[in-house]
């Protein structure tokens, strides 16, 4: 297990989970917190009416704080070469899929809430390269040496299992030809 | 057998600021799902705001109540009632009886003491609405604090008022303990010229003076967990509502609250416990009977509902 340094613990209580909690987890709870704090609920209007937008506006820029640090302290991971063995809790794919097709992670990246932006930044993947994944243009994609790592990195970012993705998209794609 | 050293009693409290969001309700629920699973519980009435209760546990009126035991030392054991399940019995409460002004704290840390000596184990205490310093008091000594809540405004912003007169009184108790009786009391009512506006200023203050006890201050509230039960949910999207209120206790407020459940709206629940005994309408509520298992499993084994799950 790797010991968290105190500044990454104080984040995840920040988003009001545990520190094994997946990326996907993060961005759930980010997505709660940002909604609540933003948009307002029947659950804030007593307290903003008492405590004033002021406290509230802090605490929103904890959360987004928080969930910046906690997006970069996920990539720095994801970009480890990987090792099953000595691999983290909270790097644990926790989101799983029925069938490996480029609508089906398309599906669940945009039921996260991610964007193909994100990714492109986060992985330094070409945001048309992550397009024709999804969309299964295999002849707009580089070739198999190459998608391999693409494909492995995007599962990592939506908290799936590269080994699993890769292996079934590659298979699909080889097909397909 | 009595010889036989049992663990004392664990003592759960409901209570919290408006009427009418399902306390008794709830803690009913809790108490017969409890005795179902084998662990013998003990519901004590301190708030009489369910007259029909013990009808709905199949018991006669009791002649007897808490009143007796405060007025005329009558122990405990001899204001048990059995209910007609088996591992259930009540001790009937009376009119105000524990947030009434005539119950001193001393007589009511009595009454917890001899509660946790009830061959039970667990012991279900029904404070009704209120915030009262009586309520609060009560609400205080036991070991599990839960608060009932619906999805409506005015019900949550009286949450939070009873919530943070919890804390008021936990604050003082806390600087008695650390001999700063007054400081909490002289804070506060100078808290104009202090610029005090929040519990979480006062604190500030506090620790302004006294920047040890201060700090065991603030670390025994943010470790003070209230344990909040969403009740009346007639959609599926309300369910968040306990977790946006989990996070606003943590948030504003710095205590530890756990979102441990919710429960569904169901109008003709009630209505037809009364009429026919609880016992037996609840089996024809399967989604009740799920959601207050979850409720209990969440308590007991202290998992409460985390964000991620939204």
């Amino acid at each position: 297990l790797i010991e968290l340094d105190a500044a990454i613990r104080k984040h995840f209580q920040t988003l009001e989970i545990t520190p094994d909690a997946s990326l996907g987890e993060v961005k759930r709870a980010y997505r709660h917190l940002k909604s609540l704090y933003s948009k307002g609920s029947v659950a804030l209007t007593p307290v903003l009416e008492e405590f004033g937008e002021e406290i509230n506006k802090k605490i929103l820029e904890e959360i987004e704080n928080a969930y910046s640090e906690l997006i970069s302290y996920f990539q720095e991971r994801g970009e480890q070469p990987p090792m099953v063995d000595s691999e983290p809790k909270a790097a644990e794919p926790r989101q799983e899929l029925k069938e490996v097709t480029g609508s089906a992670l398309r599906n669940l990246r945009e039921s996260l809430g991610i964007s193909l932006d994100e990714i492109a930044i986060a992985t330094r993947i070409g945001i048309q390269y992550l397009e024709d994944m999804e969309a299964e243009n295999y002849e707009s994609l580089p070739p198999p040496v190459f998608l391999r790592g693409y494909v492995a990195s995007y599962a990592v970012y939506l908290s799936l299992d590269p080994v699993k993705v890769t292996e079934e998209y590659m298979r699909r794609c080889q097909e397909s030809k | 057998m009595h010889e036989m050293k049992r663990k004392p009693a664990e003592i759960w409290a409901v209570a919290g600021g408006k009427g009418g969001t399902g306390k008794t309700f709830v803690i009913s629920n809790l108490a017969l799902h409890l005795a179902l699973q084998n662990r013998k519980t003990i519901l004590v009435d301190g708030d009489f705001g369910g007259p029909n209760l013990h009808s709905c546990f199949g018991v006669k009126r009791p002649k007897q109540s808490l009143t007796d035991f405060f007025d005329k030392k009558v122990s405990l054991e001899r204001l048990l009632i059995q209910t007609d399940i088996p591992g259930l019995s009540l001790i009937p409460g009376n009119m105000h009886s524990l947030s009434s002004e005539g119950i001193q704290f001393t007589q009511k840390v009595k009454l917890f003491r001899h509660v946790r000596k009830l061959a039970a184990d667990y012991v279900l205490l029904d404070l009704g609405g209120g915030t009262s310093f009586h309520t609060v008091d009560t609400f205080l000594l036991a070991d599990k604090m839960l608060v009932v809540i619906i999805p409506e405004v005015t019900a949550i912003d009286n949450m939070y008022h009873f919530i943070k007169s919890v804390l008021f009184r936990k604050l003082k108790m806390l600087l008695a303990m650390h001999g700063l009786k007054h400081l909490a009391q002289d804070k506060w009512n100078r808290r104009k010229e202090l610029n005090i506006r929040t519990l979480q200023d006062l604190i500030d203050s506090i620790n302004g003076d006294a920047p040890v006890h201060g700090h065991v201050i603030r670390e025994e509230l943010e470790n003070f967990r209230i344990n909040i039960v969403l009740n009346q949910v007639r959609t599926g999207d309300q369910v968040p509502i306990g977790v946006s209120l989990r996070s606003i206790c943590r948030k504003y407020l710095r205590i530890d609250a756990a979102f441990s459940g919710y429960v569904n709206y169901d109008s003709m629940f009630w209505k037809a416990g009364q009429a026919n005994g609880f016992h037996k309408t609840v089996q024809r509520y399967p989604q009740l009977v799920h959601q207050i298992k979850d409720l209990i499993n969440n308590l007991t084994e202290n998992e409460p509902l985390g964000i991620s799950g939204v």
